[in-house]
């Protein structure tokens, strides 16, 4: 074998690459969650508005991977003392009161979302998604949200 | 906007304005190469999702940062998507898992044939991720996505000549962890001489 048959069957093997993930491309959900993101920020939003429209737009897409915690016809209680390590809820409704009906969804997010609301990230995790619980009133707008370690 | 294809650079001053049709159309345009890229740098698909969304929430946030005389809106994707992928490669050295690739129908291939094609991209696949990040984006970006050297240099911010020799020094390492693995071992030819 020269070193030009060396050469072919790279082209080759780069080429079966090349054609074994031509067709890939990013899941649906992320341009729903894209699409929730831009249609949020006018009227003054800051950051976090980018943030948890995406979250919403993520409790749609990702559908049955979410763990609901709560019936959408009773009160939207804040969830309970959690084994986990949680941030205070963050309104992004300056307008909501706890106890509006509604319900609580658990996501993961990019953990650069902690940015957008002002939270410290840890550089080192920056790829590691985080969980989140949004509070959805019930028309399926995100009221508040913490930040779950 | 006129009734044909709207350029990138239209669709980026609709984004700006604040048209989220423009922006979908954008995405839509684009995100495929944008994953594609992310995913043959990382061989994470979760990487290669979240560097996507990076890449387009940049875009929709500071769209208007967008300065037309360093290049496409292209080799700006692509800008902010690299600085994303190099920064979970560094992160993700020692502990990267590769995700499996989606099994691919082929009329006519028996199971041997399935399976030698197979193992053959796999193997070539983990010899690009175990490059340099540096030899690596010109394989992603030249080899496997077809970009000219051109587009390469415009993307990566760096002269043709430089993708030209990053390229040519990449291969030489593909076609040297070739030669080791002993699938096309060559009696008598001067190694040396092998694309270096």
């Amino acid at each position: 074998m020269s070193c030009q048959d060396f050469e072919q069957e790279l082209d080759a093997r780069l080429r079966a690459l090349a054609a074994a993930t031509a067709g890939a491309e990013a899941p649906p959900r992320v341009e729903a969650a894209l699409r929730a993101a831009f249609r949020r920020p006018a009227g003054g939003a800051g950051p976090s508005r980018w943030w948890w429209a995406a979250a919403a737009a993520l409790v749609v897409a990702a559908g049955a991977a979410l763990l609901v915690r709560g019936p959408a016809a009773e009160p939207a209680p804040l969830p309970g003392p959690a084994p986990e390590i949680a941030s205070d809820f963050i309104l992004l409704d300056p307008a909501w009161q706890p106890a509006e009906s509604g319900q609580t969804v658990r996501v993961r997010l990019p953990r650069t979302a902690l940015l957008s609301f002002g939270l410290p990230m840890n550089e080192e995790r920056a790829f590691e998604p985080i969980q989140a619980d949004v509070v959805l009133g019930q028309d399926g707008v995100a009221r508040a949200i913490r930040f779950v370690r | 906007m006129n009734n044909q294809r709207p350029s990138d650079e239209e669709l980026l001053r609709g984004v700006v304005a604040g048209d989220e049709e423009s922006f979908t159309v954008l995405y839509r345009r684009r995100q495929a190469g944008i994953y594609r890229f992310a995913l043959r740098m990382s061989g994470s698909e979760a990487a290669a999702e979240d560097v996507t969304q990076e890449v387009f929430l940049t875009l929709a946030r500071e769209a208007s940062r967008y300065d037309p005389a360093r290049g496409p809106v292209t080799a700006y994707l692509f800008g902010i998507a690299r600085k994303q992928v190099l920064r979970w490669v560094a992160r993700t050295r020692l502990e990267r898992a590769v995700d499996p690739l989606p099994e691919q129908a082929e009329p006519g291939a028996g199971p041997l044939e399935r399976l030698a094609r197979e193992e053959s991209i796999e193997w070539v696949r983990a010899a690009v991720l175990s490059l340099p990040p540096h030899y690596r984006e010109v394989v992603a970006l030249c080899d496997l996505d077809g970009m000219s050297y051109e587009e390469a240099a415009a993307t990566l911010e760096c002269a043709v000549g430089t993708v030209r020799s990053r390229l040519h020094r990449a291969r030489g390492l593909l076609a040297e962890k070739l030669r080791r693995s002993g699938v096309a071992e060559p009696a008598g030819v001067n190694r040396a001489g092998c694309l270096t």
